[in-house]
């Protein structure tokens, strides 16, 4: 299943990690602390999306633009930039009752966090001081 | 997830470069990586982190009071608004950082307004939270340095006593405090009206002798023939008059404290004898051959520059030596404007009591003036001023208007100065008595030399003797006169 956002690809132009700040962190605190960070997002987000997802088939307004406003706030922690887009996508559709449009986006962000997951996968495998993309951003 | 306390480790390199580790931060975050992430950078800059993941969270903690607290405004079913009171209620001190999304920027803005020290948005900066962290601590730590002063003050050697919560007023508490167990000799140096008698009567109050007397002489008011009967007292029949025997200050004082003020002013005769008294701790009465113990503390006060006498040869260096073992400086009143809200506020206090007035307090215009004013008598003109202006006000708020006319003025005290001096014989269609006129020209040197008798003496050119005698002929306070300008 697919989602556009005015015709484009969505989200349009947005990477799907802030590398940058997954240095920083590496370079402010640890390695194996940033290996703990991402696991505990994870975790946290697998069971937030569970949640988000039974609101929104049972067409709980509230809940579902709360659970997508909370993974907005995990998301933008870690610099998860296109999951935390599309959750917000999800929350504006859901405040508009938007249902149709709200199950094709929550199926885009779970196909997204399975993308994101196998990307972070990958974290703490090279070194610290391994040059980053020049963006600074995961395409 | 509840509470719990967090400790970064102490071989941390960045904990060692860390100013304060005491410090607290309530880390109250609902988002759990978000808060791991925020709490390993709070630790690796030296905090210790009490985590919250909810509003019952904090309602229910019972750890260590936090020096500052970093709020989620978007608590899941509760509003950070909610813990910002809670917290606000256990501490009102408490300086909160809010965190909110970007486009929450409203809430941001109404927590602000309620009262939150700094807001962030997500995702949160390191350094951001970092200075805006250490920015809230040092407030907090200037809070409540503030409220421990004011609490030390409030309990101080000179409550009740002194009026006033400014820096110098501070230091001056201080200073007592150090003196006022001991038997030290402190000398009380200040200009007149600036409360040396109240001070000696704070260190007598507070101090081991508050059971005895407190006896305050001021050498400046008697004749230097009369000095020596008063300070030791006298023996019926030592001299003409003295039909009774008479106890002098020192055996008044006897367990207490005795304040000799205006010590400058004492004749080199009684100077001498009152070394003797010091060194021996006896005194002899006038005409008297016995030697009476007497065990006193010595205050003294004095508005001139006392070293200064002795270099000039007026004041006995062995005598200063005894006298001035700790001095303390009592700041002028237009050293310490800032006080002068809570003087007036006294004051007025005060006065209800005796005047029955209705005035509640000064205009701004009122106030300014009296901030701007020199205050050469000090707080004692500033009560006379307020009284004045008690008696010229008919509503409930002292105006410009009802002040006197000297501190209506925008002119400097130059120029005031030399209007006086102009007025001195009045206009030209005036004619001025010569008792008003010796009189205001009396009122003039005193007013120069600050209420100085010695002094004023020499500048009219008369003997101090003399001018004592005028002044009780003429109803002139030497005191009075030194701090107003007429």
């Amino acid at each position: 299943m697919s989602a556009t956002w005015g015709g484009q690809s969505f989200p349009p132009g947005v990477p799907t990690l802030n590398q940058h700040r997954l240095d920083m962190i590496e370079r402010d605190v640890s390695r194996e602390f940033l290996i703990e960070l991402v696991a505990l997002f994870v975790s946290d987000v697998a069971l937030r999306l569970e949640r988000l997802s039974d609101a929104v088939k049972l067409r709980e307004t509230a809940k579902a633009a709360a659970f997508a406003h909370a993974l907005q706030g995990a998301a933008a922690s870690l610099g998860v930039l296109r999951l935390r887009a599309v959750a917000q996508r999800l929350e504006e559709l859901v405040e508009k009752d938007d249902w149709g449009a709200s199950d094709a986006t929550l199926a885009r962000l779970m196909s997204e966090f399975a993308h994101v997951r196998s990307v972070l996968s990958t974290v703490g495998e090279q070194p610290a001081d391994a040059p980053s993309p020049p963006s600074g951003e995961k395409p | 997830m509840t509470q719990h306390a967090t400790n970064p480790d102490a071989n941390d390199p960045a904990f060692e470069i860390l100013p304060n580790t005491a410090d607290v931060v309530a880390l109250v975050e609902d988002d759990a990586t978000t808060r791991m992430l925020t709490r390993a950078w709070l630790q690796s800059a030296g905090y210790t982190v009490l985590e919250y993941d909810s509003e019952r969270s904090v309602r229910e903690a019972t750890g260590p009071a936090p020096t500052v607290a970093c709020v989620d405004l978007g608590l899941g079913e509760h509003s950070g608004f909610d813990v910002i009171k809670q917290l606000r209620e256990r501490d009102a001190e408490l300086p909160i950082i809010v965190v909110t999304a970007e486009r929450e920027v409203d809430t941001a803005v109404a927590a602000m307004r309620a009262g939150a020290y700094d807001y962030l948005t997500k995702p949160v900066d390191r350094d951001r939270l970092l200075l805006s962290v250490r920015r809230a601590c040092e407030r907090r730590r200037l809070v409540d340095r503030v409220k421990n002063l004011q609490s030390e003050l409030a309990t101080g050697p000179l409550t009740g006593t002194v009026v006033g919560a400014g820096g110098a007023m501070r230091e001056l508490s201080r200073q007592v405090e150090r003196v006022i167990e001991s038997d030290v000799a402190v000398c009380l140096l200040g200009e007149s009206g600036t409360g040396k008698e109240l001070v000696a009567r704070a260190i007598h109050s507070g101090g081991p002798r508050r059971s005895g007397p407190f006896v305050a002489i001021n050498c400046a008011a008697i004749p230097a023939s009369l000095q020596e009967s008063e300070l030791f007292g006298h023996e019926r029949g030592a001299f003409t008059g003295a039909t009774q025997t008479r106890l002098g200050c020192f055996e008044r004082a006897r367990g207490g404290t005795l304040l000799l003020d205006e010590v400058g002013e004492m004749s080199p005769a009684t100077q001498a004898v009152l070394l003797r008294t010091l060194q021996e701790r006896t005194v002899r009465r006038v005409g008297g051959s016995q030697e009476v113990p007497v065990d006193v503390r010595i205050v003294c006060a004095t508005h001139r520059d006392l070293r200064g006498e002795v270099d000039a040869g007026r004041f006995r260096e062995d005598l200063y030596f005894r006298l001035v073992v700790y001095p303390i400086q009592l700041p002028p009143l237009r050293d310490r404007v800032e006080d002068i809200p809570t003087l007036v506020t006294h004051f007025l206090e005060k006065l209800r009591g005796r005047a029955q007035h209705a005035v509640r307090g000064l205009s701004a215009e009122a106030l300014d003036a009296l901030a701007r004013h020199p205050w050469p008598g000090n707080v004692r003109e500033l009560e006379n001023v307020i009284h004045r202006s008690v008696l010229a006000c008919r509503g409930q708020e002292i105006g410009l208007a009802d002040l006197p006319p000297d501190l209506r003025s925008t002119s400097t005290p130059a120029d005031r100065e030399r209007q006086t001096g102009e007025d001195l014989l009045g206009d030209d269609d005036q004619v001025v008595t010569l008792r008003e006129l010796e009189q205001r020209a009396i009122r003039k040197a005193l007013r120069l030399t600050r209420g100085s008798v010695g002094r004023a003496a020499k500048l009219l050119g008369i003997g101090r003797a003399t001018l004592y005698r005028r002044l009780a002929e003429l109803d002139v306070a030497p005191e009075a006169v030194g701090r107003i300008v007429a």
